[in-house]
């Protein structure tokens, strides 16, 4: 699938990295069900070029080897040849690899956004819109926080830097009145540990924390009485009532932890998640509401 | 007489729609909509999701996940034994959290 393959909606969320507006319902599950169809086809383009990237690495090398082999034969063209056309594939392999990895978007998060408006769509108010504001563009550079330093750890030096991305935002009228509104904020953490050896090189490792931070807000139509609390984790949760226009909205934290060596975590909140912390929510609801 | 089958998950509503039939395996009444045929005759989405043979729609797919959110919901399931163990590890002192 490609760009021009998208519908308007599709492609301008695409390219821009972002869905912004009021939607309703079925018109934003054909907008998610399109960008998880385009970044399917994107993370295959990823994968195609990584793979041609590699055959280029050998088919320079293949070359550089045969040009120094017969390098005094005649022949020695014909090696020459094949190294310069490696690296010409390498490099243009590269540059799409990078470009076809910037245009990729994040699966999981996609994934969370449609399987937690498919489970509550039949309570959703079939006249009032989602409002939605969702950063698909990720941790990126204008996220990030300066780098800082920390104290050394035994032969260690360590720095840090942390990106703040606070990506989604949802609002959503159920049937019965009451709005619900979801937000995620991401911090990644990348950790920096430098060593120097014995030979004076300098090694560096990089260690990666992402804490996701899931919050729930249920906004009742009129003054209301909660009917209690429901059962809240309290070292992964929060619960909270908060006075907001002559209104009690309660609202409801979980964070979520995910840490690799190697690479940037990719996992994220599913949508179970999600309608779990909103399904408690509702259960505060008084029992003429239920 | 209406279909009894309840839609939603947050605020669970009667399917107004008039019912065609019913459920062989429970009896309630049920739209078309709502029912499911396999090979013990017409079923509701639960019975359909718990006998074998049963079609998969749209319907069954959605009961099955909210019943296993139902059942994970607000036992010890919801929060695994690695979550608990990963805040255990946090609170001891010097531990390094990056340490995986």
């Amino acid at each position: 699938m490609k760009l021009r393959d998208l519908s308007p909606e599709a492609r301008t969320a695409a390219e821009t990295q972002a869905i912004r507006g009021e939607w309703e319902y079925a018109a934003y599950d054909q907008l998610l069900k399109d960008l998880i169809a385009y970044d399917a086809a994107m993370d295959a383009r990823v994968a195609f070029r990584k793979k041609w990237m590699i055959v280029a690495i050998i088919v320079a090398f293949v070359g550089l080897f045969v040009a120094i082999l017969v390098i005094n034969n005649e022949d020695a063209g014909a090696g020459a040849a094949i190294f310069v056309g490696g690296i010409v594939h390498l490099i243009t392999a590269i540059v799409l690899w990078k470009k076809a990895r910037k245009m990729a978007l994040p699966e999981n998060a996609l994934a969370m956004l449609q399987q937690m408006f498919r489970q509550v769509r039949q309570d959703l108010d079939t006249k009032a819109k989602i409002r939605v504001n969702v950063d698909l563009s990720g941790p990126t550079k204008a996220k990030c926080g300066p780098k800082q330093v920390l104290p050394p750890k035994g032969a260690h030096s360590l720095s840090q830097r942390v990106y703040a991305d606070p990506w989604c935002q949802l609002r959503f009228q159920l049937r019965d009145g009451y709005k619900l509104s979801l937000r995620q904020v991401d911090q990644l953490t990348e950790l920096e540990r430098t060593r120097r050896t014995a030979r004076g090189k300098y090694k560096t490792k990089t260690k990666y924390k992402k804490l996701c931070r899931l919050t729930a807000t249920i906004v009742p139509p009129a003054p209301v009485q909660w009917a209690g609390q429901p059962r809240v984790d309290p070292t992964w949760e929060r619960l909270r009532v908060a006075k907001k226009k002559g209104l009690d909205v309660a609202v409801l934290d979980r964070w979520f932890l995910y840490k690799e060596k190697l690479e940037r975590p990719k996992q994220n909140p599913s949508g179970a998640d999600a309608v779990g912390m909103l399904y408690r929510l509702c259960s505060m609801r008084p029992a003429e509401a239920k | 007489m209406n279909c009894q089958w309840q839609t939603g998950l947050l605020v669970p509503q009667p399917c107004d729609s008039p019912a065609m039939g019913g459920c062989s395996l429970c009896g309630r009444s049920l739209c078309m909509m709502h029912t499911v045929s396999g090979p013990n005759g017409p079923a509701c989405p639960t019975c359909a999701n718990s006998n074998q043979g049963y079609e998969q729609n749209e319907e069954t797919e959605l009961e099955s996940s909210r019943s296993s959110y139902y059942t994970q919901y607000g036992g010890t399931q919801y929060f695994t034994k690695r979550d608990r163990q990963s805040v255990e590890r946090e609170e001891v002192e010097g531990y390094d959290e990056f340490e995986t």
